[in-house]
């Protein structure tokens, strides 16, 4: 039995036979996440974020999950920092690093530029995709991860600034976690 | 009747080849995922980059993208679209005088002004992670990331690259910092590419 992905929809004009349906989206899952958290994040510690997880079942074990990540928030010395990821708690598309370095997927993007990195009402942001093959028709989660090199470690706030006034340049951001399962 | 669309695959599941077989050219056709191709790139690199240029980013650290599209619809002529996605973690110095683009095979994307004159162009610039007046280029990761649609050729092997172009020569840094030290502050990252063919 064939599984219905977008490029199916090409089928009217290519033989069913000799279809190929690589890379159609199957099913799709959304976390949009307004919560408004802080999260206390050791030092070289890889750390699941709270809140920023979302889990799947692929209908084939051969299809793949394209991921989007998305975090907004603050924290302290985020140029000390990497954002990844982890499937049922083990990271995956993790570089090669040395003992000592920090991995991950991305580095946030800071919103401010002066003297001193300010840690109360300047938000940050980072995002990526990847696509993971679990290799499995089992619910699989994924969870977005943040690890920081800063010594004592950094609370960080996600969906809100630091410091949270009810003003109006205290930013309320939003994250994401979207999941995709892509035949082939 | 309802929308053939990848939602249809959501709602249904699996569905049998001879429940499609018979679908009419009229059939919606426009917008679904026709294929995905993603790259993931976590090798260390570095490359030179030539001032006020579209550089080709090919290194190992971060190559391009090939996709081969599938044939123009018969039925409205239309070769399908493809929506890149880009993105380069690093660091070069001088972050805010450098600018992001795309190149398929050799042809320059993204180049919107019709007169730039001496200014440097491209789709957006990086961010930077580190807040001071002094950019520090030693340790402080970067990353730029965006989405470009394009219309390549129908029913052949088109391959894209990021491209890089600083207002003064430079080396570019792939998923690494500049001193890249055994310490942590000196962080490691990944760079990707992905292509989205929809239909038309």
């Amino acid at each position: 039995m064939a599984e219905l992905g977008s490029d199916y929809l090409n089928a009217n004009y290519i033989a069913p036979s000799s279809f190929s349906q690589n890379g159609g989206i199957i099913q799709t899952v959304i976390l949009n996440d307004t919560t408004q958290r802080t999260q206390a994040i050791a030092i070289n510690v890889i750390t699941a974020l709270t809140g920023l997880s979302a889990a799947i079942a692929p209908k084939r074990s051969s299809n793949s999950i394209l991921i989007y990540a998305r975090w907004c928030g603050e924290g302290g010395t985020l140029w000390n920092s990497v954002f990844g990821l982890q499937r049922n708690g083990t990271n995956i598309g993790q570089p090669a690093a040395q003992s000592l370095q920090e991995a991950g997927i991305t580095c946030p993007m800071d919103t401010y530029s002066a003297n001193a990195s300010d840690n109360s009402s300047t938000p940050a942001q980072m995002n990526f995709w990847y696509r993971d093959s679990p290799g499995t028709t089992g619910t699989v989660t994924y969870q977005i991860t943040f690890t920081t090199s800063v010594a004592g470690g950094i609370t960080l706030a996600t969906n809100r600034t630091i410091t949270n006034s009810n003003t109006a340049n205290f930013e309320l951001p939003m994250s994401a976690l979207y999941l995709f399962e892509v035949s082939g | 009747m309802a929308e053939l669309g990848s939602d249809y695959a959501i709602a249904n599941g699996n569905l049998p080849i001879q429940n499609l077989s018979s679908l009419s050219p009229l059939y919606a056709t426009g917008g679904g995922v026709v294929q995905t191709i993603y790259t993931h790139y976590t090798t260390t690199a570095t490359q030179a980059m030539t001032a006020n240029a579209n550089n080709r980013v090919n290194n190992a650290g971060l190559g391009g993208i090939s996709i081969t599209t599938k044939p123009a619809s018969p039925a409205t002529g239309a070769s399908n679209v493809v929506l890149i996605y880009a993105r380069w973690s690093g660091e070069i110095n001088n972050l805010w005088n450098v600018m992001w683009g795309l190149e398929r095979d050799g042809t320059y994307l993204t180049d919107p002004f019709n007169s730039p004159g001496s200014r440097n162009i491209g789709v957006l610039p990086g961010g930077d992670s580190y807040a001071t007046t002094a950019e520090n280029n030693g340790s402080t990761p970067a990353m730029v990331d965006f989405w470009w649609l394009d219309v390549p050729p129908a029913n052949a092997t088109s391959t894209y690259y990021i491209t890089c172009r600083p207002a003064a020569a430079s080396t570019l840094y792939i998923n690494r910092t500049v001193t890249d030290s055994n310490a942590d502050g000196f962080e490691r990252m990944t760079s990707g590419m992905m292509v989205w063919e929809i239909a038309r």
